[in-house]
Order: structure tokens, then sequence, then C-alpha cells
């Protein structure tokens, strides 16, 4: 979205001298006119003319021959841009909006280099899919000029026996990182040839590397051009990303390399509006909305029915087969006409797929229900109107499907219906959020210790290091002397050597940062089939003995819990009910990188200890998520060391602002809960690399995850009114890693954007007393309390923001640049 | 340094690592050693190391070679040279050029007049494979004239590793065929990463690779717990190790000279490898032979297929019809698939019998169709679908039999 300069208008805003209203403009007037209320924000994108550039002098006639057999004379303006930077070898990210032709930026050049010299090109893609997908629209260029360039899939599914025609014969080699990581980098010797000519890399859906993914294929990458040198070569890379905040920066950080960024789109599209949509409540006490799924449809069978040509995007498998059920039942009632709805989603056949994409292309579907399986990449033509049937949980996401409808010189709608989860009830009131440049910054951390030590393992099993050498731009020595004592590395005459019976990668996953996964054996009949795999970090809050673990909704009892083999028996069962572990987490500061502290409320960052404690487990039956029981657990704790972001009140403050602990308590608790959704989302992060604890800031107590329950410093139950001489409560946000992953600096930089949002989505929320979108679900008897636990959170993000407030105040006043661009600071 | 590696074990315990035990008392000496050894090392800078390298472990080529009985090659590589005449024990068996000669040739022709073979067999630092495994010792070995001469070579130093490849190369360099066992999947391809590290061409890519491995597996596989070496050694060539080590103690024999001057286990490693590469050459006759008549060698009977037995089918049926008395029950159902295909009534009948009575219900059928189908016997087909229906009740194929010759018989009854 950065080339395009979106309008808000007011949701009843006419505006005069609009073009005849298009089938489109009358779907938006009505549903403007029979649910206004539902619609909590809408945007335009105006219209976008096309921009064009003459095709490259130098473009092999071949090359161009498969072009004008494709109707392409021209190209648009920032392919030609992309071709010159990555022709004159510059690295070039290229950052426009879906569906403005992206993949023609990095196949144009490489096919070129293709027929010009036999150079070689590496292309990565998150996914096997999209791998494919690519494969097959090489394969129409190559046919459409008869070129002659060999095009292979390299992944998982590539047979033995082919993988040596792929290794030797290819001239674009399609594969993903961890294939890379785990398969070619380990054999690069096998690959010698290839890596001998190899000119170009292309990464594509660059953005989907943040987070651990993203730090560890940073190193994937460093190990790739390490062994590229090897071979005496030095490709360009060329990616691409969606249009996050800083795609620049995310390629720079990923390559270590300077990188040409292209992010003003010459292709043409229509213009288009996005309606922000929330379910009507129907249970105002307990904040409970219609369904998502209900809004979804109905929107979908009016845009169908007004003859537009549909997508609706669901988050889950099981919720497209619902929709496209009720949307069948509308218009696929005669079973001798072919079918109007179409479902799109992994877990079909790949024929299956490719005729379903097939029939969007030639338009004779009206309406697809899909998962992201469709987001990204799948040639499908163009729509007219997209529904997201909830968010799918970045505003790049978002845009990335929504980019979906729209083709040039028509309009198109997006509607973005929220679900009941917190982060689309902030994202619908918060319209802001879609405006201007994207909020979202994508981080990754490289040099994070415990993945730089996996891959320094990895790299040093591929080629010695030497001494002084470095991976990327980080100095390894240390490192590798850990290794050598380790037993792995022998140096000798300036080398470490690789020295171990092992094959490092595949012990490292590239996207977690746990060594030792759980596996869960089915002991059943006495037999020792393993049905499932638990990463190391989940284990103790699902594999305690006595716990209920559900596959597919077949419940198993865990019987034995065999922490140090790494292994839980289970046998299955057919209990009505499931388990729920209570858990805590305490935290102690270990050093305060920075503080501030104004108007009686603090915050800091720093590192902390964690340790995480799961006490027991509770037994809740199912339909009636009644309390049926307690169990007992007992785990060896969990500890790391991690960073964190925290913020407290005052005691005078907490003293004055609520009559008891207790009260207090709940609005922190509330707090918390407010305050990660938005963390997450302004981090762009899943939620669960984010932990929240509520605690002491002297960590004398903390409570039980997400409950009011007070644990003193031995884990005994304590009430909070006596838990501490002085009351000190504290809101954590963790960085969920050992060692962390490089949230919580940028975290403390958004500080006071967080408590801002936070407060401004409790407020907002339609609910009375708090509600899982905002503070979290609360107790049937929490709705009569005094004070609600809302009007308490609400209290507790106040005083929080009373200092932010005044914080903001000051800055603009010195003059300096500062959060008032919503927070957000770049590194 | 040492709180890196504390930050880095209490991280990796916290993710959920398994972490060892701390270092092993041995290790306490030995980062001082190295420490030292870096410094001299970086002294000596880039020169040729030569005789100043004797102080330092994993790099006195002198001492190594006293303590396996070998020769300093070059800095960091000694040879170990053994020789076996012809006529020479190896277990049981006695060396006979000859025999290997012509077993050479059938198995890969024209292999003999064209340079011979060389038998080769590595040890390495692990079964790992890729970029990180390397072949510390490898045993080679050539007919010249009739005598066997066995050319061991062994790294006491990563350095030496570039001068044992560009051995190998030499000691390959006139033959046509390499003779390995599992060399296909395993030494092969690890020789060539090697060869590619160091930037030399491969010796061996050239080369017809006769890899035993394969035809004892097709002979034995069902008759011998496993397929290894020593299983082929022991059954073929009546040799029984004493006191040889065991593969996973391999790694940790080189492991120790390399890291703390411990050549101990060394000499046992390369009297293991000595008698890997010598089973190689008195493997080549008596495999090649049981592959030409499998029955006589008490090898599975199907096994013929390289070199001397051709594979086509009448070859085959041939083959095993001459010898069907001696067959075993696997045998026998190819015989009688190869019968039926022929039509050949008077062969699969009796056999298909046999196998019936021994309780094979794959023979119950084809006979129960044979008569339902072939000789037009409907009474003594249904008495083999019943029989054939109780003993596997699962399958509606043969209920559906029975049902069907059930109906038959009916229909015949009324029409007579």
């Amino acid at each position: 979205m950065s080339s395009a300069e979106p309008v808000i208008l007011d949701a009843h805003d006419e505006r005069a001298g609009a073009p005849p209203a298009s089938a489109v403009d009358r779907l938006v007037a009505r549903l403007r006119r029979r649910h206004g209320a539902r619609i909590t924000g809408e945007l335009t994108v105006p219209a976008r003319p096309p921009e064009t550039a003459a095709l490259p002098p130098d473009l092999d006639p071949r090359l161009a021959a498969a072009l004008a057999a494709r109707g392409v004379e021209r190209l648009w303006s920032h392919q030609r841009e992309a071709w010159d930077h990555v022709r004159a070898g510059r690295h070039t990210v290229i950052a426009t909006p879906t569906a403005s032709g992206k993949s023609l930026c990095y196949n144009l050049p490489v096919l070129q280099a293709v027929v010009e010299s036999r150079a070689k090109a590496l292309y990565l893609f998150p996914t096997k899919a999209l791998s494919q997908d690519q494969v097959a629209e090489l394969i129409e260029l190559d046919q459409a000029g008869n070129l002659g360039v060999r095009a292979f899939t390299f992944d998982g599914d590539t047979p033995g026996d082919a993988r040596k025609a792929v290794r030797t014969r290819g001239d674009i080699v399609v594969s993903n990182p961890d294939m890379l990581h785990q398969g070619i980098l380990p054999h690069h010797t096998k690959w010698a040839q290839f890596f001998e000519s190899l000119r170009y890399v292309v990464i594509d859906e660059l953005h989907t590397y943040r987070g651990v993914f993203g730090s560890h294929v940073a190193n994937v990458l460093r190990r790739l051009r390490r062994v590229c040198r090897f071979y005496g070569v030095d490709p360009v890379f060329v990616t691409c990303s969606a249009t996050i905040a800083n795609p620049g920066e995310l390629a720079e950080r990923l390559l270590e390399s300077e990188v040409r960024v292209v992010d003003r789109s010459g292709a043409p599209s229509g213009g288009r509006t996005l309606l922000l949509w929330n379910p009507p409540v129907v249970n105002r006490e307990l904040g409970i909305r219609a369904s998502a799924r209900s809004q979804s449809t109905r929107i979908a069978r009016l845009a169908v029915k007004s003859g537009l040509k549909t997508i609706v995007f669901a988050q889950t498998r099981i919720m497209v087969e619902v929709i496209t059920k009720y949307l069948k039942d509308a218009f696929d009632s005669d079973p001798r006409r072919p079918p109007r709805v179409r479902a799109y989603r992994g877990g079909y056949l790949p024929t299956e797929r490719r005729d379903t994409e097939q029939r969007l292309r030639a338009g004779g579907v009206d309406c697809v229900v899909a998962t992201s399986a469709l987001e990204l990449g799948v040639d499908i033509g163009a729509l007219d109107v997209c529904v997201l049937n909830g968010f799918p949980g970045t505003v790049a996401g978002t845009w990335q499907r929504l980019g979906r409808a729209g083709r040039r010189n028509r309009p198109a709608l997006g509607v973005l219906v929220a679900s009941s989860q917190p982060l689309d009830q902030f994202i619908v009131r918060n319209p802001d959020f879609f405006l201007g440049a994207s909020p979202e910054h994508a981080r990754i951390d490289p040099d994070q210790l415990l993945i730089l030590l996996d891959h320094v393992r990895c790299a040093a099993f591929e080629l010695p290091f030497r001494d002084g050498e470095r991976l990327g731009r980080a100095a390894v020595h240390e490192l590798l002397t850990y290794l050598t004592e380790e037993g792995l590395l022998h140096h000798e005459a300036g080398q470490w050597h690789w020295t171990a019976d092992s094959y490092p990668a595949n012990a490292v996953s590239l996207r977690s940062v746990a060594e030792g996964n759980f596996v869960v054996v089915d002991a059943t009949d006495g037999g020792k089939r393993v049905i499932a795999e638990v990463d190391y970090s989940g284990a103790a809050m699902t594999l305690y003995e006595g716990a209920i673990y559900l596959i597919q909704a077949r419940p198993y009892q865990v019987e034995h819990l065999d922490w140090e083999g790494r292994k839980a028996y289970v046998r299955e069962t057919a209990a009505d009910y499931y388990t729920d572990a209570i858990d805590y987490t305490r935290l102690k500061v270990l050093d305060q990188f920075a503080a501030e502290h104004r108007a009686g409320a603090g915050t800091a960052h720093g590192e902390v200890h964690l340790v995480r404690r799961v006490a027991g487990y509770k037994k809740i039956r199912y339909y009636t998520h009644e309390n049926v029981g307690y169990g007992n657990v007992n785990l060896p704790d969990q500890e790391m060391h991690t960073t964190a972001v925290w913020w407290r009140l005052d005691p005078e403050v907490i003293e004055t602002a609520f009559p008891s602990r207790a009260e207090a308590l709940d609005g922190f608790l509330g707090a918390a809960h407010a305050m990660h959704t938005v963390a997450t989302l302004l981090t762009m992060s899943e939620p669960r690399d984010l932990g929240r604890s509520v605690g002491d800031s002297d960590a004398a107590w903390f409570t039980e995850n997400g409950r009011a329950t007070v644990r003193g410093a031995a884990g005994e139950t304590i009430d909070p009114a006596v838990a501490s001489a002085v009351f000190r409560p504290t809101v954590y946000l963790y960085d969920n890693y050992p060692g962390g992953i490089g949230l919580a600096a940028p975290l403390y930089r958004l500080r006071h954007r967080v408590v801002a949002a936070s407060l401004e989505m409790v407020r907002a929320c339609g609910c009375a007393s708090g509600c899982p979108a905002c503070i979290g679900p609360i107790l049937a008897s929490e709705e009569t309390a005094r004070r609600t636990p809302k009007q308490a959170a609400v209290v507790v993000l106040e005083h929080l923001d009373a200092a932010a407030a005044r914080e903001a105040g000051e800055a603009a006043r010195a003059g300096a640049a500062t959060v008032a661009d919503r927070g957000v600071i770049d590194e | 340094m040492s709180a890196l590696k504390g930050r880095l074990d209490a991280l990796r315990r916290a993710s959920g690592a398994v972490t060892a035990a701390p270092p092993v008392a041995a290790a306490t000496t030995a980062p001082v050693a190295e420490s030292g050894l870096s410094r001299l090392r970086a002294r000596i800078g880039e020169s040729r190391v030569g005789a100043a390298s004797a102080t330092r472990h994993g790099g006195d080529t002198a001492a190594l070679a006293a303590a396996v009985g070998g020769q300093v090659v070059d800095d960091g590589l000694v040879l170990v040279e053994s020789r076996l005449e012809a006529g020479g024990r190896h277990g049981r068996a006695r060396l006979r050029p000859e025999a290997c000669r012509e077993a050479l040739d059938s198995l890969a022709p024209g292999a003999t007049s064209s340079g011979g073979a060389v038998f080769v067999d590595t040890e390495t630092t692990g079964l790992a494979g890729g970029t990180g495994t390397v072949a510390f010792l490898v045993g080679l070995a050539r007919f010249e004239g009739d005598t066997l001469v066995v050319h061991q070579l062994l790294i006491g130093a990563f350095a030496g590793e570039r001068r044992l490849l560009e051995e190998v190369a030499a000691l390959t360099g006139a033959a046509s065929a390499v003779v390995t066992y599992n060399g296909k999947s395993f030494d092969a391809p690890l020789l060539a990463t090697r060869f590619r590290l160091a930037g030399l061409s491969d010796p061996l890519a050239g080369l017809t690779h006769v890899d035993l491995v394969h035809p004892v597996r097709r002979a034995w596989s069902r008759r011998w717990p496993d397929c290894r070496l020593q299983t082929a050694e022991r059954a073929l060539l009546g040799l029984e190790r004493v006191g040889d080590m065991p593969g996973y103690e391999v790694p940790e024999a080189w492991l120790a000279w390399l890291r703390h001057g411990d050549a101990t286990r060394l000499r046992r490693v390369v009297s293991h490898n000595r008698l890997d590469v010598l089973s190689l050459a008195a493997l080549l006759a008596p495999v090649e032979a049981c592959l030409r008549d499998p029955v006589r060698h008490g090898a599975c009977a199907l096994a013929g297929g390289t070199g001397a037995m051709p594979r086509d089918e009448d070859a085959l049926y041939r083959y095993l019809l001459d010898r069907r008395a001696d067959l075993d029950d696997r045998a026998l159902h190819e015989l009688g698939r190869l019968a039926r295909r022929r039509r050949d009534w008077a062969v699969a009948v009796p056999l298909w019998q046999a196998l019936a009575e021994r309780g094979s219900a794959e023979a119950l059928e084809r006979l129960a169709k044979y008569h339902e189908h072939v000789a037009r016997e409907p009474s003594v087909a249904l008495g083999l679908a019943e029989r054939l229906a109780a003993a596997l009740p699962r399958d509606a194929r043969h209920h559906a039999r029975v049902a069907r010759l059930l109906r038959r018989r009916a229909r015949d009854a009324d029409e007579t």
C-alpha cells in the first residue's frame, strides 16, 4: 500500500461527481443502507492509472516473443525498474501490491541470464505449493518462447531418483528454506555444478521471514553465501515482499548487504473500497456478537446475487467447508448445472486445486471459499469482491488477501469481518491501522545466540571455518571454541574441522529455538506407535500425567511422561472432559537496560529470569464447561533467561485508585490481556511469541496465568491482601524464547503506543463488564461486582497512559521527533 | 569465554537441550595443549610445517607411523603397506588370483584386460554422510602379478588429507573397476565429496563399480540375520575375526589420536580395515559363483542376474526347473508363476499342490483358479475354494468364488 494514497471517508459520505454507479458501488451503497451500524470504518483507495516502460533493449528476442505471446508489449514501470537494478547486479527487494506482476520482476532477468549464458538460479518460497505454481509459470513462459529452460522443484516430495537430474540439469531450482538448510547445503558438493553457475537467488514472500523463522533463514542465507564463495560465485538476490513498513530494512538484515527497494507500482488498479465490519452484538452483558461466519456468508451471498465474482477467505479448513456449504445451499441447488461455488484449501488433491484455479481464471466460478492456500502467488485471475472471515493476523496479510479482488478499470470491494478474537476486535475499532504506511515492522535477530550457535554448527559441517572468519557479520570465534569444547570441532592449522558423527542440520528446525521435541507414544494395546510430536515449550502445558491430549478430537490420556527421554505415553480413552493446565510464571529482573518513571507510573525493559511451573490441572466437561475435578502435576520448573518489558504503578497511586488489592489485581490482569493483544499486532508476532505475566515487581508473588489466583515465592496460593508489605503489581510482556528474539527493545520503544491503544480498545469494546475481546474472559459473578474488571482495567491503563500522555506532550513541546507518528520508531 | 559458555549452557537447557555432562576429564588437558599449539602454529605461519610439527597432537606423523607400523609419506600422512601372496590364507579361504580375475570379468566384463580392479574400503569419522564426514583411513588393494598389495593411507591430521587424496588417485589411476562393499551408497559418494572439497577430480568417477553388497543381499538377505561384511566373511570365507574393533568405536579411536595424541586404538583400526579390504578380494569369486548357480551355494535361487547368470525369464525358468528339488518356497512360487505364464500346467499344478499342503493360501488360490477356469472341474474348484474361504474368512473374494461355484453347480444340476 505504500504507493497508494488511501483516503478515509465518512461512513456515509456521498461523493459528488462520482462516476456512474457500478455493480460494486451499488453493493456498497446497499450494505451501508441496510447494515450501516455494522460498518466501523470505510476506506477507499483511488484507482491508479498504469505506468508503463518499454521492454529493455537488451531483452532476448525469444523472451520478448514469449511476452508477446502472453499479450505483454510493455512492462509496468516497477518491472522495468527491477530489471535495471538486477541486471546491474544490485540486490533488490520489490514491495508492490498483490497482483502487480511481481514474479515477472525476477523471472525476466533470470530467464535472460539462462538463455544468454546458461546461468543458474535458485528460487526460495516459504511453502511447497507456491514452488509448484512458480514452476508451472516458468514452464508456461518457457513454452511460449521456446526457450529451452529447465525449471524443477526440489523439496521433500522430490523422488530420490529425480534428485540427481535436478542437481545437474536444472537451470532454475525452486525450493524452500528448510530444504536448502537440511538437504542442499550439507550436501553442497553434490550441487557443485549448480553452485558454480549460480547467478541469482530469488526469495519471494520475504515478509514471512520474520521473528524466529526469519532469524533462522537469515543464517541459512549466511551459509548459502559462504558456500557460494567456496565455488567462486556471488549471486545477486532478488526478493519480493508484501507491503510491510520496512521491506528494505528487512531485506538488508536478511542479506547483510545493500538492497535497492522497488516499491512504486506501475500496475494499474481499479478503485477499491474496504469496509471494516463488526457483527452485531447479540448479548450486550457478555459482549457476545453474532458469528463472523454468518456475516461473511450474508455479504458473499449479496455479492454473488449482484453478479460480482467473489472470494471468501476463512482461517481454517473446517470454516472453508462450512461457508462453502451455506453458499452452495443458496446457489448450487440444481445439480445439473456446473457449480457456481467452489472451495479451495490445503488437503485437496493438486489436480482438484488446478481445476478450480483454471475455472476461476476462465470465469466459470462465481464464488470461491479459500484458506490462505490461495493467498499467495497462485494465479486465479481477478475478482470483484473479497470477504475476509476474520483478521488474518497482520495488516500486510490483510492487504495481500484483499489484493485478490480488483481488476483494472473496475472498482473492487473488500470486507474485513471481525471475529470475537481480541485482535479482530481491536482492528475493526482502529481503522487507522489500514491508513497510510503500514504499521508493521518485520524484525529478525540473526545473532540470537542459540540460533547463531545452531547455524555455526551447520556451517562448520559444510566447510571448515578459518581463523578470523565470520558467519555473515557475526564473529564466531567464541562459539567455535565452545563447540570444540563440546567435542564437535577440532582446531588445526588455523581451521576448525567438524569431527562429530552427526548431521547437525537435522537437529535444527528453522521454525523453533527448542532442541528437545517430545514424542507422544500411543501405548494402547501395548503398542509403541508415535502419534504426535510436541514442542519442548508446549510439553509441560499439554503432556503432564493425567492430561487429555486430543488428536483430531479423539481423546488420549497421558499415563506416563518421561521428561528426560522426551516421551509421553498415552492411551486412548473415552473421557467426557478435557484438561486445562494451571500454570504460573515467575519473573525476576536481572538487568534493567532502560527505564522511565513519570506521574506514578514506570516502564522499563531488560533481561529477566523466568520460571514457569505447571502446578496442576482442571478437568472441564464438554459443552457445559463445568469444572469436574483437579489433578496435581509434578514437573520440573522450566527456566529461561529472556528479555521483557514491564509496566507498573506506584503503590500510592494504586492505594488511591483502588479500594482493595484484589480489585487492583483484576485491573492489572485485564490490562495485561489487552496490552498483550496490542503488542502482538505492533510487533508483527504470533501471540505465542510474546508471553505475559502479572506479578510483583520484586518477584515476591505472581498470579496464575490468566487468573487472579496469587502464588507466593514457593508456589503456595496466598491472599493478595497479605502477599507482600508493599503492593507493586507489574505487567510483564516477555519474549517467549530463551535468550529473546529481539522483541523487547522495539516493544519498549512502542511502550506508550501499547498503553494508549490498549486503553482505546478496552474503552471502545461494546461489552459491559469485560469480555474475551478486550480484557479476557471473566466469571459470571464478576459482572455484578461493584467495579467491573473492565472498569478496573481501564483505571490501570488510564494511570499508565497519563504518564505516557505527559511524556508525549513534553516531547512535542521540545520539538523532538517522537512517538507522535503512531509510536513507531525505526531502529 | 567461560561466561559465554555458562550463558550458552543455560540457554540451551532452557530450550530443551538434553545437555551433556561437563566435558570429560581428558578435555581439561587438551585445550591447554591446543591453545599452545595454535600459538605455535601462528608463529610458524604459512610455511610448510615439516618436522617442526613433531610437538603437536595429531601432527606427530612419525609417532603415528610407528604406532601403526607404517611409514611417513608426508606431513600428516602415513602409509601401511602389506601383501598377500597367491595361495595365502584369509579365513578358511586361500587367495586365488585367477579365480578372482575370472569373477571380475564376469561381474565387470573386460575389466581385467583394461587395468584390473582396485578394492577400496574407508574408515570415517562417522556415518552421517554429507560434507562433514572425513575418510581418515583409505585402504586400497591391487594385484601386482599374483600378489595382492594393500595400501592403507592414514591421516594423522586434517593437513594430511589433500596428500591422502592425491595418493588415492595415484593408486587408483590404472584401474578400470572398483570393488567395494556398500561403496555405492557410502564410500564412493563420501570420497567424491572429499575430492570435490579439495578441488581435485574424483578418480573413482569413471570406473565400473562392483558393489558386492547388492548380490549378497539378493542371495542371502532371507537366510542370514543381516548382510554385513563380517556376516558374509563368516559364511563364505569361514573368517572369524578375533578382537576386531566394532565399527562404532572407529571414529573415537581416531579422535583420541587427533585430540590427545593417543594412537593405541588406531593399530586395531588399521588391521580392521586391512581385513575389510582383503575380504573384498576374497569374496569376489564366491559371490560371483553363487550368482551363477545360487541353488548350489545354498543361496536364494532368484539371486542370479549379474554377469554369468542371464536375467531373461526363459533362462531363469530353465534354471529353476533343473533344480526344482532344491528350491525353497519363494523360488517355487516364482517357478509356478513362470510355468503358469507358459501354460506349463504339468509343472505348475504339482508344485502348487505341494505348496498348498504346506499351508500356502496363494498356492491354494492358484489351484482353485486352475480347476475352475483351465481344467474346468467345478467340483474340485469348489472344494479348494471352500478351503480357501475357511482359511481366509475376511477375504470377500473367496466367498464370492464359493458362491459362484455353488450357483454353477445348481445350474448344471438343473440342466442335467
